[in-house]
């Protein structure tokens, strides 16, 4: 039992390295994170101006890459969190339906919130790329209890930075 | 696309949204949306029933606040009939004033 379980963790990537590899192919597409760990992680990973992270508002990653995408030729990448996909899993649909040829999601699923102590979230339950055929890679990730210092530029700032890189 | 209309219809105002072109299924769904809409530049307009106010309360005051991207115009419908809208129909515009939301045109109902 065991071993089967550690099989089973070894089998899985570590969330910081499912978001280096997403950013290893990156050059200037505008990319939104979601809140909790994977902003934090993104940030101490690759800080730039085309980074938007949502800190706090779980759910809202989504959403924020469908209103940029609607209104730029720039390639967007939204990365979220299974349990902020899940908590407005309606976004995954419209994202389905509107099809933007711009718009690329990654969910990194750790199947828990770990920002809040690693509680199971319900992702084993569903298969997220049969709700959003489109553009739209699940990448499994290992649960840990990381700490990862927090984001230490300003709301405000994130924002500024973020709204003069699309409006430059 | 120079203004987009988002949110989840009411018949309280089906004439203002009849050009809306995104069908949201909530209303947190539509704030998100116009977030990306105002950073990319657009002015989003949004619209929902009183009742999907209750649910946005904390995308105001978590999303929009903190990152002082300004409250979109808000086209409201305040319903206060049958019973069961009565409660929140009470408790809107002091809702209004909670999140300090100014920029909204209001449908409201009759009461009697």
């Amino acid at each position: 039992m065991g071993k089967r379980r550690n099989r089973g963790a070894a089998d899985k990537m570590k969330r910081i390295d499912a978001i280096k590899q997403i950013m290893d192919s990156v050059d200037d597409e505008l990319v939104i994170s979601s809140t909790g760990k994977i902003s934090r992680e993104l940030y101490n990973i690759k800080d730039r101006s085309a980074n938007f992270y949502v800190m706090g508002s779980m759910g809202a990653s989504l959403g924020v890459g469908i209103g940029v995408a609607l209104h730029t030729d720039r390639k967007v990448i939204v990365i979220a969190g299974d349990g902020d996909i899940l908590m407005s899993l309606s976004t995954l649909v419209l994202m389905n339906k509107l099809k933007l040829p711009n718009l690329s999601l990654y969910i990194i699923d750790n199947n828990c919130f770990e920002s809040t102590g690693g509680q199971k979230t319900c992702s084993d339950a569903v298969d997220f790329t049969t709700i959003c055929t489109h553009n739209c890679k699940v990448m499994k990730v290992e649960a840990t209890s990381s700490i990862i210092p927090r984001i230490d530029m300003p709301h405000k700032d994130v924002m500024r930075r973020f709204y003069n890189e699309i409006n430059k | 696309m120079s203004k987009l209309k988002l949110g989840v219809p009411c018949s309280g105002i089906k004439e203002q949204i009849e050009d809306a072109e995104i069908p949201c299924s909530c209303e947190e769904e539509a704030m998100a949306i116009a977030v990306g809409t105002w950073l990319a530049g657009k002015k989003p307009i949004l619209y929902m029933q009183n009742s999907g106010l209750c649910r946005v309360v904390d995308y105001a005051l978590s999303l929009y606040k903190p990152y002082e991207i300004p409250l979109p115009k808000l086209i409201l419908s305040i319903r206060h009939k049958p019973y069961h809208h009565s409660f929140c129909g009470q408790k809107t515009r002091n809702l209004l004033n909670l999140m300090e939301w100014e920029n909204v045109e209001i449908a409201e109902q009759q009461i009697k």
